[in-house]
């Protein structure tokens, strides 16, 4: 077996090759470094594995391109990549998209609107719970896509934000969606 | 004598409809689960007697729809209605609807409910029972009024929807420029949790803990308190993490506080489960919050450490028969600690996680308990609560039950939500947890900037392993392929997934 990978974990992006048989895997990294895995399929989504002579279970669960491995009280999820571009765009602004599945419950701003940074643009509020999203510095309000009261999908785009030059994209650190959030109620 | 109820309708879903509908079960009760469309094949579904629809998705249309639950009532023939928590459970109108429809409910009257869940007039109740309270009023709803009441009591107040708790509808604000934004986030929070947008305005005490007391009042006039439990560990008002005996409480402020509360249920006529509230101060003086006319979310801590069944006592009670036992048979053994499993993104500001669950595996292990409301392959939906499960450890003493809550929390496996299961862990090995060092300040101060940690080299080659394992399965295809280069790199797109 020879199977070569591209794993991300938020920004983390890993090429990966497996090799070995059923039981014996040796995974080789871009780095040079080589982790060898005993495995032992013990039914639905349990796996004993052992490295370095080092026993434990694992528990995970393959969904699409996402495989998610519960290792040692944690939980990673990982995405599989086919293409080498994709994803190198995080850090974008994603303007402003909802942070969860829910409703809109009031759009505080109008389009062409100035707004500062940190000025709550709309609220959303899913699982009995409302979040302020907020502009992550000053700009401008180009649109706004929905009215109060919608129900929009994680990553719905609510209003369309151009941030003022002087503040540009290069402030907005990280992943875009994150940058512009603040929970709740700022105390 | 509980079985004089023969049949109960729980009217809430997850964990508590599941925790509720065994112990009915267990008292030899017929049992009625209902749901909403979204919840079909949800656990509280399946461990009924029996199921029925009571709407579309929306809270408002299923769980919190009194006309649909009381008819789900009336269609299967049950007597007695159990609330649960949060939904409808501190409905005066509900439990006066329940009472014109011929059924017990398993809680206090509607007059007590409403007397209660006003908290301006639960506020006075205790004053008049002597117990102290904070200084505060009803939120005005002219801007001018409302700066002014804030300006009298004093920054920092806080805004709490008058009919509410468990952090909804709830903003602390430190200074008279974020005052109306607070106030319109905590109306509009209000409004669509509880239908009722009505505020307080209230001082806020910094670095206070929370602690309540758990009672049982029967309808003849007994009365008893099961210790306290500690709940300081909240995070933006909602607790999180919950324990049983609260490490600053000793004999005697137990027994202040627990009469004290007595007091106060007994102003209300109070019958059935209770939770008295209140603030406490490091200097040990302690100030009357609210009183909960329900089951707590938190209640299995208190049963751990007393033994007693609250569920059932509910039961016995709400068939009109008297308390079992008296003050003096109660005695608090050991220490419990109770974690929250919430689907929740701890990365993105714990904003919920619905999903589908691809895999559950649940522990299970002496000294531990788990109330549970999902299972495998079930879609968590975005309408509701996002609490998952309970995880709730008893240890003979606190260093006891953190190490089997660690252990628990370590082997609690769901997969498919994001769940806030590692942090939970890491809050309770924080040194200042371990000391019992906690005020409700005690998440802002400690886990502000809490972040997830990122995988290891080791554990993204596990997931390369298992893709390949899981996707590659005989590996004779593979194998036979791409003989012509040795560097890895040159396959990399050679290998697609069918």
């Amino acid at each position: 077996m020879r199977h070569p990978l591209m794993l991300r974990h938020k920004s983390e992006l890993y090429r990966l090759v497996v090799t070995g048989d059923q039981q014996e895997l040796v995974v080789h990294s871009e780095e040079g470094e080589d982790v060898a895995f005993s495995v032992f399929p013990l039914g639905d989504g349990v796996l004993e594995v052992t490295v370095g002579g080092r026993r434990r279970l694992v528990h995970y669960a393959v969904d699409g391109e996402m495989v998610h491995v519960q290792d040692g009280g944690r939980v990673f999820s990982f995405r599989q990549e086919r293409h080498e571009a994709s994803g190198a765009d995080v850090g974008a602004h994603d303007d402003l998209r909802a942070p969860m599945p829910g409703q809109v419950t009031s759009i505080l701003v109008k389009a062409g609107q100035r707004v500062e940074a940190g000025q709550a643009l709309y609220a959303l509020e899913a699982m009995k719970m409302e979040t302020l999203v907020r502009a992550p510095c000053e700009g401008v309000i180009a649109r706004v896509l929905v009215e109060a009261g919608s129900q929009v999908d994680d990553g719905a785009q609510v209003v369309e934000f151009q941030p003022h030059e002087d503040a540009g994209a290069g402030k907005v650190q990280g992943d875009g969606r994150g940058a512009g959030k603040v929970q709740g109620d700022g105390a | 004598m509980p079985k004089s109820l023969e049949k109960v309708l729980v009217a809430n879903r997850g964990e508590i409809a599941v925790r509720v509908l065994r112990a009915a079960k267990e008292l030899g009760l017929q049992t009625v689960a209902v749901y909403s469309e979204v919840d079909a094949g949800a656990p509280h579904t399946l461990v009924a007697d029996e199921a029925v629809c009571i709407g579309p998705a929306e809270p408002a249309r299923s769980y919190l729809n009194i006309e649909r639950i009381i008819d789900a009532a009336r269609m299967t023939g049950a007597r007695a209605l159990h609330p649960g928590y949060g939904f409808l459970s501190e409905n005066a109108a509900f439990a006066a609807a329940c009472h014109d429809a011929g059924l017990v409910f398993v809680g206090p009257s509607a007059e007590t409910i409403e007397a209660l869940g006003d908290k301006v007039r639960a506020r006075e109740l205790a004053l008049s029972a002597g117990v102290p309270v904070i200084a505060g009023a009803l939120a005005p709803e002219s801007e001018e009024a409302l700066h002014q009441a804030a300006a009298t009591i004093g920054y920092p107040v806080m805004l709490k929807a008058a009919a509410g708790g468990g952090g909804k509808g709830m903003r602390v604000v430190r200074e008279a420029a974020g005052l109306m934004e607070s106030y319109g986030a905590a109306r509009r929070e209000a409004a669509s949790s509880f239908g009722d947008d009505t505020l307080l305005i209230e001082r806020f005490i910094e670095g206070p803990r929370h602690i309540e007391v758990q009672i049982l009042a029967d309808g003849v006039g007994n009365a008893v308190y099961l210790g306290e439990r500690e709940c300081s560990v909240q995070r933006r008002h909602q607790k999180i993490i919950e324990e049983s005996p609260s490490v600053v409480v000793d004999a005697k402020l137990r027994q202040r506080m627990g009469e004290a509360a007595l007091r106060v249920v007994k102003a209300a006529g109070y019958v059935n489960a209770g939770t008295v509230e209140f603030l406490v101060t490091s200097g040990g003086e302690f100030f009357f919050l609210e009183v909960n006319t329900r089951l707590q979310v938190e209640h299995p801590v208190t049963e751990l450490v007393t033994r007693v069944d609250l569920v059932h006592e509910q039961f016995r009670v709400a068939s009109g028969k008297p308390l079992a036992f008296s003050q003096e048979d109660i005695s608090l053994r050991g220490h419990a600690i109770e974690c929250r499993v919430y689907a929740e993104d701890p990365e993105r500001g714990f904003s919920p996680s619905p999903g589908k669950i691809l895999r559950l595996y649940e522990p299970h292990f002496a000294g531990l308990r788990i109330d549970s409301g999902i299972r495998a392959s079930q879609e968590v939906p975005v309408h509701y609560d996002p609490i998952l499960a309970k995880i709730v450890a008893w240890g003979p003493s606190r260093d006891e039950a953190i190490a089997r809550m660690r252990r628990g929390l370590a082997e609690y496996s769901v997969l498919g939500v994001k769940t806030n299961i590692a942090y939970l862990d890491a809050v309770i090995d924080h040194p200042a947890f371990r000391a019992g060092d906690l005020t409700t300040d005690f998440i802002a101060e400690h886990f502000a900037d809490y972040r997830e940690e990122a995988p290891s080299l080791e554990q993204a080659a596990l997931a390369a392993a298992i893709l390949s394992l899981e996707r590659g399965g005989a590996t004779g295809r593979d194998s036979a392929r791409k003989k012509t280069s040795t560097d890895p790199w040159d396959t990399l797109d050679g290998w697609r997934i069918s």
